[in-house]
C-alpha cells in the first residue's frame, strides 16, 4: 500500500489526516512541522504523497515543499498543500514552490480519498 | 498613559484568558479524536469480519444488510472528522484575534500609537483569518481608515471554500 507522509503541528489534525488515511488501507508517516518532514525526507524516508499544513511552526508547509523539490528523491513525489489558508495569493505561492494540489480545510474525508486515489494510482 | 496601561492590563487579562480557554478543551478534544480513531479503526476491523458465505440466501439478505450497516457507520465516521476539524479552526482563529490583541496592548502599553502601527496590526489580522466570514466582519466593525478594501463578493472571489480541493 502507498505510504503517506502527513504534516501538521495540530495533533489532533495529524490524528484526522491519519484516521482517514489508515481508513483506505495507506502506511502513514507523521512528522509535526516542516523541518521534521524534511529530516525524515534527507533521511531517505520513501514516501508516495506528501500532505502538509502550510502555518507551522519552524518551517512552514511553502518551504517544505520548495525544500522537498530540492531532493532529487523528491522531484517526483506529489506534495499536496492542506490548510486553512484560502487565498488565491497564497495558493499561487504554493504552487511557484512546486505543489501538486490544494485542499482547504475543513476537508471531507471522501473527497481527500478520492483526491489522493487519483493522484497515487 | 495611566487609562492606557490600564487598558493594556486588561488586554493581556483577556488573552490569557483566552489562552487558558483553549488548552483547558484540549485533552477532550484530543479524547474524541482517539475515539473517532477507534471507531474508524473498529470499522475496519468489521469489513474485514464480514460474514462470507456461499449460500444464496443468505447472500442475498444478511450481508446487504451488514454492509449497508458500516456503510452508514463510515459516513458518521467521516462525518465526525470532518466536524472536529473546526476545533482546530477555532484555535487558529483565537491565535489570530491573541496575536492582535497583544500587538493593540503592546501599543497602548508603550509609545502613543502611530495610525501607521494600528493599520499594520489590523492588516495583519485581516491577511491571516480564515474564511470571507471573518474577514467581513472585521471590515465592518473595524474598517481601514481608508474605507473598506474590497467589496465582500470580491473577498469571497478572491478566496476558495471550505473543502475545496484543486489539482495544479
Amino acid at each position: 500500500m502507498p505510504r503517506i507522509l502527513a504534516v501538521d503541528d495540530s495533533p489532533s489534525m495529524r490524528q484526522m489526516v491519519g484516521v482517514t488515511l489508515k481508513s483506505a488501507g495507506y502506511e502513514v508517516l507523521e512528522a509535526c512541522d516542516g523541518q521534521e518532514a524534511l529530516a525524515l525526507a534527507k533521511g531517505q524516508a520513501a514516501v508516495d504523497l506528501v500532505i502538509t499544513d502550510v502555518n507551522m511552526p519552524n518551517m512552514d508547509g511553502i518551504t517544505l515543499v520548495r525544500e522537498l523539490r530540492m531532493l532529487p528523491h523528491y522531484r517526483g513525489v506529489p506534495l499536496l498543500v492542506l490548510t486553512t489558508e484560502a487565498s488565491t495569493e497564497k495558493k499561487m505561492e504554493g504552487k511557484a514552490a512546486g505543489a501538486t494540489g490544494w485542499v482547504v480545510k475543513p476537508f471531507s474525508p471522501d473527497k481527500l480519498l478520492a483526491t489522493i486515489a487519483r493522484i497515487v494510482s | 498613559m495611566g487609562q492606557n496601561f490600564e487598558a493594556a492590563q486588561a488586554i493581556a487579562a483577556s488573552v490569557a484568558q483566552m489562552d487558558l480557554a483553549v488548552r483547558e478543551v484540549r485533552p477532550a478534544v484530543e479524547q474524541l479524536g482517539e475515539l473517532i480513531g477507534s471507531m474508524s479503526a473498529g470499522l475496519i476491523g468489521l469489513r474485514n469480519a464480514r460474514p462470507r458465505t456461499f449460500d444464496p440466501e443468505v447472500i442475498a439478505v444478511f450481508p446487504d444488510e451488514f454492509d449497508k450497516a458500516v456503510a452508514n457507520l463510515e459516513k458518521q465516521v467521516h462525518g465526525s472528522i470532518t466536524h472536529l476539524q473546526f476545533y482546530d479552526r477555532l484555535v487558529q482563529h483565537m491565535q489570530h484575534l491573541q496575536d492582535f490583541l497583544s500587538g493593540a496592548a503592546g501599543e497602548l502599553a508603550g509609545e502613543p500609537a502611530m495610525d501607521e502601527t494600528w493599520e499594520a496590526l489590523r492588516s495583519r489580522l485581516r491577511v491571516r483569518l480564515i474564511s470571507a466570514a471573518q474577514r467581513e466582519l472585521l471590515d465592518v466593525v473595524l474598517p481601514p481608515p481608508d474605507g473598506p478594501q474590497m467589496k465582500s463578493q470580491q473577498a469571497r472571489e478572491e478566496h476558495a471554500a471550505q473543502g475545496t480541493v484543486e489539482l495544479f
